[in-house]
């Protein structure tokens, strides 16, 4: 019991780190990207495929999957140069089902749904992480990092940058900026980050399928975002708190094996609509959190105004 | 060193929403565009910031044209302008789209952009409204930050749309202060505007358009003298 | 070769039913601005439901699928679309519950259903012959049918009040407003025909698919590609792609292993975007609508 809590806790630090990823592009940037999974199998499969040849170092697979991803999303960048926003959403979600055959069907080196095992634990400066506990450490380390690097991206010039193009491209464009660089630079930060998330993955776990990265994650990992709250950089690991954590903790209920799953779904759709339908687009933190420094500011107290913008 | 608008036709489908306009905007002075709804005045404005594409003419600014250039390029070569619908960023709080106005590039740095924004957000005393998103300003506060944003641009010309209409007093005389001070400064300062005494009492030359085509030129008591502009704006019947 | 041709035209007719789900979603999308994608899961329901009754009696069975599937496509719209494009008008919250509603539908459809496929049996599961071509008799129906329904839809817009309505608040949404067009009603009509279009392709789903509870989800995935990939705003265009990937489909599996299937579909589909940003189409109304805000 105490040893599956444990696994769902690292497991949360896992999803956090990829949905991190994912916030940067969804959240800042506002680009709705569905092709994230494709970025978390890219360093699940680098770790698989690269980690054995050099001894399990943490680094260099990092390095090498960030770098396969960055690639892989530039590509995927290319489209949202050329395509608008509704076409991106579509443009993303078929290049996420490509790679994802291209994961099952490319058998002599992914081994398709047979999957990969025999994956040897990470080396970080020379020391064997042997154990789930110092594995399951230096995840939330690298998670904490992860949130942390983010926060700071959101409240720099790039960040600012992300924010306007999320907002209106438009006056982005009048103010002397590019949005098209914008996003481009969203999409392949997002893609690294998340990345990060697929190698410690690949590491915890020991073995990967071509399964674990299909549309499916894409859809949890949007979930995660969008439940933890867009564009907050601890929204993540909140988000994957609930949908990871909280939401599978109904497997202890005495329900049937195969109603499991489903219901999980469910609640995962009704905690998105719900997200969407109750807090509007900003999370409801930030907004507060906003609203009270003005407050403290001493503003006159705000009007409804019009804008894109849409308050609880 | 001046905006000259040369023979610009635009159109949209059938409708031709800019026939033939010319005009040039000195610095140091205030123009302004009068005309009734439609009459093209935003769309001229779409056409010079290069969101619209005309048919045909010319838009320079100190000799350097403008048309055929991304709209980011014309804002990087010094125009700034606000929108009628303002389309600020509803979801930043107001210190962080002017910072963000004031940044060229990511590269610039953040002490710099902040120490601009404030200074400016104090200038239109709305310091004490710097961490609210815009969305949640009152509507006379939003238009304070649209203004914000085109001082932080730092730019060459600014094309105001309506910018005052709907002020309440207090803030339209800063508003007129604002517009002073960028006019003293020697910027080339092309406004719209529905309000006439605003018209009266800044512009230096006023351009009255009438659908798409630009009638008359003159100041401010010649146009409104004019024959014909009273009886298309003013609705005066002989 | 003869082969290649079995395969391309198997796929043409399996197209037939990615085209009812595709121009379902395009009206939607031009009249009310919505990505439904939810659209999916209402194939899955009518495939199911059909699948369920059809044994009582054929006709009873296409009565409640009909019910069912305007009950759901109609409660999503008021239910959950309205409330919110009440607050937040922009099209990403909307597609943000809508893909919510999806995951939810699917969801609950594994819930209630069994997740094996149903296969209803029918006289008409057998071949007929044309020269050396064999084409099954119920392929060649569900195609039938939708061609019909496809006309059907289009003279719907261009012949009647309601449907010139549709396409002037498709021209311009804001504009419909200041005109006081009753758009409340264009957008429930868009709905009504959207679900109604997903009877029959629920029905051939059934059918030629099997019923099982995400059986909706690559008719769907097809179908969002051939919207967008048809031109934003042409209704030809794409029923045009929703036919193409369904060939696509079909002749893929003549080279490749059909895993590769839907990959392939998805790189000709990601091919062409890149080749022609805007779609195919030539009408794109919404498009131009569209720059009148820029
Ligand atoms: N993007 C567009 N697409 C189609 N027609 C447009 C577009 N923009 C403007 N128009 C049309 O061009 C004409 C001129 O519009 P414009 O917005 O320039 O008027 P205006 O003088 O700014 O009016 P107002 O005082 O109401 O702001 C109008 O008939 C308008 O409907
Ligand atoms: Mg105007």
């Amino acid at each position: 019991m105490l040893e599956y809590l444990a696994t769902v806790g690292t497991l949360t630090g896992i999803f956090a780190i990829a949905a991190a990823g994912l916030n940067i592009t969804l959240g800042y940037a506002g680009v709705f990207s569905a092709a994230q999974a494709v970025f978390v199998g890219i360093g699940a499969y680098v770790t698989a495929l690269l980690g054995p040849q050099v001894g399990g170092s943490l680094i260099i697979c990092a390095v090498a999957a960030a770098g396969c991803s960055v690639a892989v999303a530039m590509v995927l960048a290319l489209t949202s140069l050329r395509v608008s926003d509704e076409y991106f959403m579509v443009a993303s979600l078929a290049f996420q089902i490509m790679v994802s055959t291209v994961f099952t069907g490319w058998y002599s080196v992914t081994k398709g749904t047979d999957g990969i095992s025999g994956i040897p634990y990470p080396r970080l400066l020379g020391t064997e992480l042997s154990t789930p506990e110092t594995q399951s450490r230096l995840i939330w380390v690298v998670a904490a990092l992860v949130v942390a690097l983010t926060a700071v991206l959101r409240r720099g010039s790039v960040g600012r940058l992300f924010l306007a193009i999320r907002e209106d491209p438009v006056a982005t464009q009048t103010l002397g900026r590019s949005p098209t660089l914008g996003k481009y630079v969203a999409i392949v930060l997002g893609a690294a980050v998340s990345s990060l998330g697929g190698v410690l993955y690949a590491f915890y776990i020991g073995f990967i399928n071509s399964a674990a990265f299909d549309y499916s994650l894409s859809i949890q990992l949007t979930a995660i975002v969008i439940v933890g709250g867009i564009g907050w950089s601890l929204g993540p690991v909140v988000g994957s708190a609930i949908v990871v954590a909280a939401v599978p903790l109904i497997s202890l209920l005495d329900l049937p094996s195969t109603t499991v799953g489903p219901l999980e779904q469910l609640i995962y759709g009704a905690l998105i609509i719900a997200a969407v339908g109750v807090r509007g687009y900003i999370p409801s933190a930030v907004v507060l959190r906003e609203r009270w420094a003005a407050r403290a500011g001493g503003a006159r107290p705000w009007r409804r105004a019009h804008g894109p913008v849409v308050k609880p | 060193m001046s905006l000259e608008i040369n023979g610009v036709r635009a159109a949209f489908g059938g409708l031709v929403a800019l026939d033939d306009v010319s005009l040039t905007a000195e610095p140091g002075a205030v123009t302004a565009l009068i005309g009734p709804n439609g009459a093209g005045k935003t769309t001229l404005f779409n056409v010079i910031s290069g969101l619209v594409p005309p048919e045909r003419g010319s838009a320079r600014l100190d000799g350097t044209e403008l048309i055929g250039r991304s709209a980011r390029q014309v804002a990087r070569l010094g125009v700034a302008r606000s929108f009628q619908e303002l389309r600020l960023f509803g979801g930043v709080s107001v210190q962080e789209q002017t910072m963000f106005a004031a940044e060229r590039s990511v590269l610039t740095r953040s002490r710099e952009s902040r120490a601009r924004a404030t200074e400016i957000l104090d200038r239109l005393g709305l310091s004490a409204a710097r961490r609210s998103l815009a969305a949640d300003l009152g509507y006379g506060q939003q238009k304070a930050v649209s203004i914000a944003r085109m001082l932080a641009m730092n730019g060459r010309a600014w094309l105001l749309d309506e910018q005052a209409a709907g002020l309440a007093p207090r803030e339209y005389e800063l508003f007129c202060e604002v517009v002073a001070e960028a006019k003293d400064r020697g910027l080339i300062i092309l406004l719209i505007e529905h309000n006439l005494r605003l018209v009266k009492d800044l512009a230096d030359v006023v351009v009255f358009l009438d659908r798409g085509r630009e009638l008359v030129t003159g100041t401010a008591h010649e146009v409104f003298s004019n024959e014909l502009v009273r009886s298309l704006y003013f609705g005066e019947r002989d | 070769m003869h082969e290649l041709v079995q395969l391309a035209i198997g796929g043409f007719l399996l197209g037939g039913l990615y085209v009812l789900i595709a121009i379902g979603m395009s009206i939607i999308l031009n009249v009310t601005g919505i990505f439904h994608i939810a659209h999916g899961s209402t194939l899955s329901l009518c495939a199911l439901t059909f699948a369920a009754l059809e044994s009582t009696h054929i006709l009873l069975a296409v009565l409640v699928t009909t019910g069912v599937s305007l009950t759901f496509t109609m409660a999503g719209y008021e239910l959950l679309y309205r409330p919110i494009a009440k607050r937040q008008p922009t099209l990403f919250p909307l597609f943000l519950a809508s893909f919510g509603l999806w995951i939810v539908g699917g969801a609950a459809l594994t819930l209630i259903f069994s997740a094996e496929p149903v296969h209803p049996r029918t006289s008409l599961n057998s071949t007929v012959n044309f020269g050396d071509l064999y084409l099954l008799k119920i392929n060649l129906l569900a195609f039938a049918v939708a061609a019909a329904c496809y006309a059907a839809t289009r003279v719907f817009l261009a012949r009647t009040m309601t449907g010139s309505l549709m396409r002037a608040v498709a021209c311009s949404r804001d504009m419909s407003d200041v005109w006081g067009m009753p758009r409340r009603r264009a957008e429930r009509v868009a709905f009504m025909i959207a679900g109604l279009l997903a009877v029959p392709a629920g029905i051939f789903a059934a059918y030629v698919l099997g019923a099982y509870p995400t059986v909706g989800d690559t008719p769907l995935l097809f179908a969002f590609s051939a919207v967008v990939l048809g031109g934003l705003g042409s209704i030809r265009g794409a029923a045009a792609a929703a036919l193409l990937f369904g060939v696509v489909q079909g002749v893929a599996v003549w080279a490749l292993p059909a895993t590769w299937q839907d990959g392939v579909v998805f790189a000709v589909f990601l091919l062409l975007i890149l080749v022609s940003p805007r779609g195919l189409g030539t009408l794109g109304l919404r498009r131009r609508a569209e720059a009148r805000s820029a």
